[in-house]
């Protein structure tokens, strides 16, 4: 006898939990199944240097203002403490400049002004118009399933910055920044933070323009003690409202029976001693397209969704990988750019964007090119997160910096995955990470007391369906862009997903919330005082906080 | 008075976390405090980059015969006991072996081999340690201790089984394997190692009841199916299951006392929680000198537990997740290969005994210890989910005898496991070829680090020596796990029967609170039922 679900979620992923943990606080009986023996096998906080310095090995801040969960789950009851920097973010470049990025809006433009008084203009009037329109954009463009109408009105949003819906569709990421920017500084790091949402590929027609105007609507928060405290809370939530987590529980294969996928097969070597579990109404797949393909019966996908099978086969996972690396200090890390503007020191989140603009333009093309060493370094992203949150700093005042680089991941030219399993290669990267850090830093080796990494294979061992640690659950652009990307609801009675859909599996827990919607409103049950028909509420009070204008739109 | 809780369990390890489950389960508003951000305790299993670790508790010597394994039904909730066929493999310098099975005839045969008088010695140990164990050292494992003396006088009043066991509690462990008069050096080395690798000194005397527990269930030692943890995750989602509550990242500073009694705790950040018993789980110092202001314990128990002595010898262990084979013991027999022990550097009992001398007074320059391949027997302790074509993904854990008190900086440490894995290659040369993906190392300093209560690294909070043990844990005044300070109980390892993951403190103090506030308990283990039966624990109360 199977023990059985209303809904089953396969992965506990922070969406996958979040999606497991709406429903079951809508009075679904769910459980959420999860190979490893811990939950969120990207938002891990682990003690990699030994005792007293917790480091984010992999998500470092939230998607804070963007994440309807957050209210509606009411995250911070369950133990969830985000702390909202003043200095989010910024870029650093190696000639001993920064531009940062202040909730402050005025406090931005100021900065952005010493390049230059005319982008700070255009500045000011972008996040205006956008935050203006920010709550709807949030709304239509990001927290609901693709489709048509969607795109239509993502498409519109060229009118923010001053182009038809034609002009905004076909120009990418660098072409809008050339129009609207005349900086090359300033046009870097725009870049870097329109990169940072995932809304598609910069250099991509529409996804460029698109994702540089969506990307103004985030701003970060950092959760104190670590990112894995968000998993704690989803987890005690999920929990709180009688859901099931079952550990040690890999899927071997989800059964079909009448034309639904109903039973989960767990692995023979789970100690979990029920190894079939049925679900009711909705089985949810948290894992990548091609592990779910691994656990979903081909036939039946064929003869149900043809479509959707050849999308699973075809499912690019090759393009967001990522090799990190890992510094402990002595003490706090002195910036040598503080010497341009101090409140660097107080960054949460700093980039490295590129040296030059056309240094920006050839990275991409290098990128596309897989040459490896080619884009070391070019583009990062820096987590400083002992500067805004004191509770990770030991007594003795130690701190960590984790310094992430996305690759091309094939590694063709170095007779391929193996060679990420190659110390004499990856040392050498991880040489290349310290010296862009030892650019932007001062007295780096005399601060430095060790240093390790982990590369994109690494990141597969710790997370199965990360497949060539590929950290979004596949690429986001061209075929995979928008409606091309996974179906939150399947054409398939009962089959759900959450990874690999619009928006990103991402810690703003979007992909967890669409698919949840989905589901509760195919199953009645959408329809609860707490859960909200305008989703971003929360996101209005966050950037109030932030002293951000929002408005709503009419 | 005014509580919170019925009752608060200080410690959320293996005995906190046992004796939470029983006082919530029989009905009783149960918190449990832990200093750590997760439960569990020693039972601490830790992933890095998708290689499992047991960075300290790993082999179970009891299993399924803990209590709270049927009473809670742990295998519903996903508490799964691998019992290896191969036990252990002793690997000596001539390339002979000594393979240690479940099956003790299939041992015996090795014992054979490698002596051919010594395998019929090797059978009445067997059966004499077995006998032993099923009667009386298993059972007194889950009933509170009695006074020494007088446990004496009742196993000498008992049956045959009893009376030898009465007979060897005086000796040593080494004394205990000489009475076999093995013939072969390397096999008395071999029953001494398992007697003593979680730390029993083999020549200290008064332990002699212990070896047979050691020997008999390292024959039968087994893994917790996805790591250790796994044991303690099951035991938190039945505390939690019954009501009661678990709050990590909670130190306790102090306890509350009113009237020479205590009343509740003090966590900082989260401020008084009352109840009507505490139950602490911490070392004796811990509990008593640290927790509670001097007039309160009295002249007495200050000076009792300011006698407490820690162990001599602490743990080295580090886990390397790799890329490559399994270790492969050339010209060893294959079972070797597939053993969950590999120990190596013990030729003679005076190899154990010397080593542990050398590392009680600080020398750690020998190298001995065992080696295992855990991924061998869990295929989720490895993340074979990748696989570029090349070899699989392993975890080698190494573990050995080390000083407390020796140089455990970064680089020191790092350069003595070099030592430790060259050691182990001249065994198994593959090992040295090995693609080290994530190694993590605990050395003692690092076990008090992570686990402040086995203070100098004493993984069973303090010294096995007869003035430490049974009735005189950790002070006669508080074996029975009441202490004279009214609502303080105490249910460590620092008590009966002490430490390792056998769940007997927490277990038996559970009962003593349960019966003093009025909680049910299920009832005692057919085996104890079975022991008293035989008088075995028949004191008589006026002496």
């Amino acid at each position: 006898m199977a023990q059985v679900f209303d809904v089953i979620v396969v992965g506990a992923g922070i969406n996958g939990l979040a999606c497991g943990a709406y429903l079951a606080k809508a009075g679904l009986d769910v459980a959420v199944v999860e190979a490893r023996n811990e939950c969120g096998p990207f938002a891990l906080t682990e003690e990699i240097f030994g005792g007293g310095v917790p480091i984010d090995t992999h998500a470092g801040v939230c998607f804070v203002t963007m994440s309807p969960a957050l209210g509606e789950l009411e995250l911070d009851r369950f133990g969830l403490d985000l702390i909202l920097p003043r200095v989010p973010t910024g870029t650093v470049s190696k000639d001993g400049t920064n531009v940062l990025y202040y909730t402050d809006l005025d406090r931005t433009c100021a900065e952005i002004a010493r390049f230059s008084e005319r982008d700070a203009k255009a500045y000011w009037r972008l996040r205006e118009s956008v935050m203006k329109n920010a709550v709807e954009m949030l709304e239509r463009g990001v927290f609901s399933a693709p489709s048509a109408e969607g795109l239509e009105y993502l498409w519109s949003l060229g009118k923010l910055v001053g182009f038809s819906p034609e002009d905004f569709r076909t120009m990418n990421g660098f072409e809008l920044l050339d129009l609207l920017f005349e900086n090359e500084k300033v046009k870097c790091s725009l870049l870097g933070q329109a990169a940072i949402g995932i809304f598609g590929d910069p250099a991509e027609k529409g996804e460029g323009s698109l994702m540089t105007v969506l990307g103004q609507t985030s701003s970060f928060g950092v959760p104190r003690g670590g990112m894995h405290n968000l998993v704690h809370a989803l987890v005690r939530c999920f929990r709180h409202y009688g859901g099931t987590l079952l550990l040690n529980a890999p899927v071997e294969r989800v059964e079909f029976e009448g034309g639904r996928p109903s039973l989960v097969h767990l692995a023979e070597h789970s100690p979990i001693p029920e190894k079939t579990l049925r679900s009711r109404q909705a089985t949810v797949i948290h894992v990548s397209p091609p592990v779910a393909l691994q656990i979903l019966d081909s036939e039946e996908l064929e003869r149900h969704d043809p479509n959707l099978l050849r999308k699973m086969k075809d499912w690019d996972m090759t393009g967001h990988c990522a090799f990190t690396s890992y510094v402990l200090l002595k003490g706090a890390a002195q910036w040598s750019s503080r010497t341009w503007n101090p409140d660097i020191q107080e960054c949460a989140f700093p980039l490295r964007a590129w040296d030059s603009w056309d240094h920006a333009k050839s990275s991409f093309q290098t990128a596309k090119n897989e040459e490896i060493f080619g884009v070391a370094g070019d583009v990062g992203e820096i987590y400083h997160l002992s500067s805004v949150d004191p509770s990770r700093v030991p007594a003795d005042g130690r701190t960590a910096l984790v310094y992430e680089v996305e690759y091309p991941v094939n590694m063709r030219r170095y007779g391929g995955l193996s060679a990420w399993d190659d110390r004499e290669i990856t040392d050498r990267l991880h040489e290349s990470h310290l010296q862009d850090l030892r650019d932007m830093l001062d007295d780096f080796d005399a601060e430095l007391i060790d240093s390790t990494y982990f590369t994109p294979i690494d990141n597969w061992r710790r997370n199965p369906s990360a497949i060539l640690g590929h950290e979004l659950g596949g690429d986001v652009s061209g075929p995979q862009w928008y409606e091309g990307r996974m179906p939150n609801r399947s054409s398939i009675e009962g089959l759900y997903f959450t990874q690999g859909v619009w928006p990103c599996s991402l810690t703003h827990l979007g992909s967890a919330y669409v698919t949840a919607c989905a589901i509760a409103d195919d199953l009645g049950v959408r329809d609860q005082a707490w859960w909200k028909n305008r989703p971003m509420q929360r996101y209005m009070e966050l950037m109030r906080e932030g002293s951000m204008n929002v408005e709503v739109a009419p | 008075m005014r509580t919170d809780y019925d009752v608060i369990v200080i410690g959320a390890g293996p005995n906190g976390l046992t004796a939470a489950a029983y006082l919530a389960a029989g009905g009783k508003r149960v918190a449990v405090v832990d200093r750590y951000v997760e439960t569990g305790g020693g039972l601490v299993t830790q992933e890095i980059s998708g290689f499992r670790m047991n960075h300290h508790a790993t082999y179970m010597m009891m299993g399924d015969l803990m209590p709270p394994v049927a009473d809670f039904d742990l295998r519903s909730r996903g508490v799964d006991f691998i019992t290896p066929e191969i036990q252990a493999a002793f690997l000596f310098e001539n390339r002979q072996s000594l393979i240690i099975h479940a099956d003790s005839r299939k041992t015996e045969a090795s014992v054979e081999a490698l002596s051919p008088n010594d395998g019929a010695r090797f059978r009445r140990m067997h059966d004499e340690f077995s006998e032993m164990c099923d009667a009386f050292l298993l059972p007194a494992t889950y009933v509170p201790p009695v006074a020494p003396i007088d446990q004496t006088i009742a196993l000498q009043n008992s049956d045959e089984v009893g009376k030898r066991i009465a007979s060897i509690s005086d000796l040593s462990p080494i004394e205990v394997i000489e009475r076999y008069e093995f013939e072969d050096p390397r096999i008395k080395a071999a029953f001494l190692y398992l007697a003593t690798c979680f730390g029993l000194e083999a020549s200290e005397g008064g332990l002699g009841f212990l070896v047979p527990i050691y020997v008999s269930r390292m024959m039968q030692a087994s893994l917790v199916r996805g790591g250790s943890h796994q044991l303690a995750s099951a035991l938190r989602r039945t505390v939690e299951e019954h009501g009661g509550q678990i709050f990590t990242n909670s130190p306790v500073k102090q306890l509350l006392v009113e009237d020479g009694r205590v009343v509740g705790l003090d966590i900082p950040g989260r401020g008084q929680i009352r109840a009507e018993a505490v139950l602490s789980t911490l070392n004796p110092e811990q509990t008593f000198l640290e927790l509670l202001p001097r007039e309160v314990i009295g002249r007495k128990i200050e000076e009792g537990i300011s006698n407490w002595e820690w162990e001599p010898t602490s743990l080295f262990v580090f886990n390397d997740g790799i890329i490559g084979e399994a270790p492969i013991y050339e010209g060893y027999p294959e079972a070797a290969n597939h053993a969950l022990l590999a120990v190596m550097g013990y030729e003679k009992p005076e190899d154990v005994v010397d080593h542990q001398a050398e590392v009680a007074r600080g020398d750690r320059s020998r190298i001995a210890g065992h080696g295992s391949t855990l991924s061998l027997f869990d295929p989720l302790m490895a993340p074979n989910h990748v696989s570029l074509g090349g070899p699989p993904a392993h975890v080698l854990r190494w573990e050995s005898w080390a000083p407390y008190n020796a140089d455990w900086r970064h680089s020191a440490t790092a350069d003595y496991t070099e030592r430790c894995l060259e050691f182990w290659a001249r065994y198994a040369p593959s090992i040295a070829n090995a693609n080290s993906r994530a190694r993590v190392t605990w050395s003692p300093r690092d076990i008090e680090a992570h686990l402040p209560t086995m203070k100098r690294g004493s993984i069973k909070h303090g010294a096995y020596i007869s003035l430490q043990m049974g009735g005189n844990r950790p002070i006669p005044e508080c074996s029975g796990y009441r202490t004279p300070i009214e609502g303080l109980y105490v249910g460590g390892s620092g008590t009966h029967p002490g430490g390792m993951v056998i769940m007997g403190p927490g277990y038996n103090s559970a009962r003593i609170v349960a019966e003093d506030i009025g909680a049910d308990f299920p009832d005692e283990p057919e085996m104890v039922v079975r022991a008293r039966a035989r008088g075995y624990f028949d004191v008589d109360e006026e002496s």
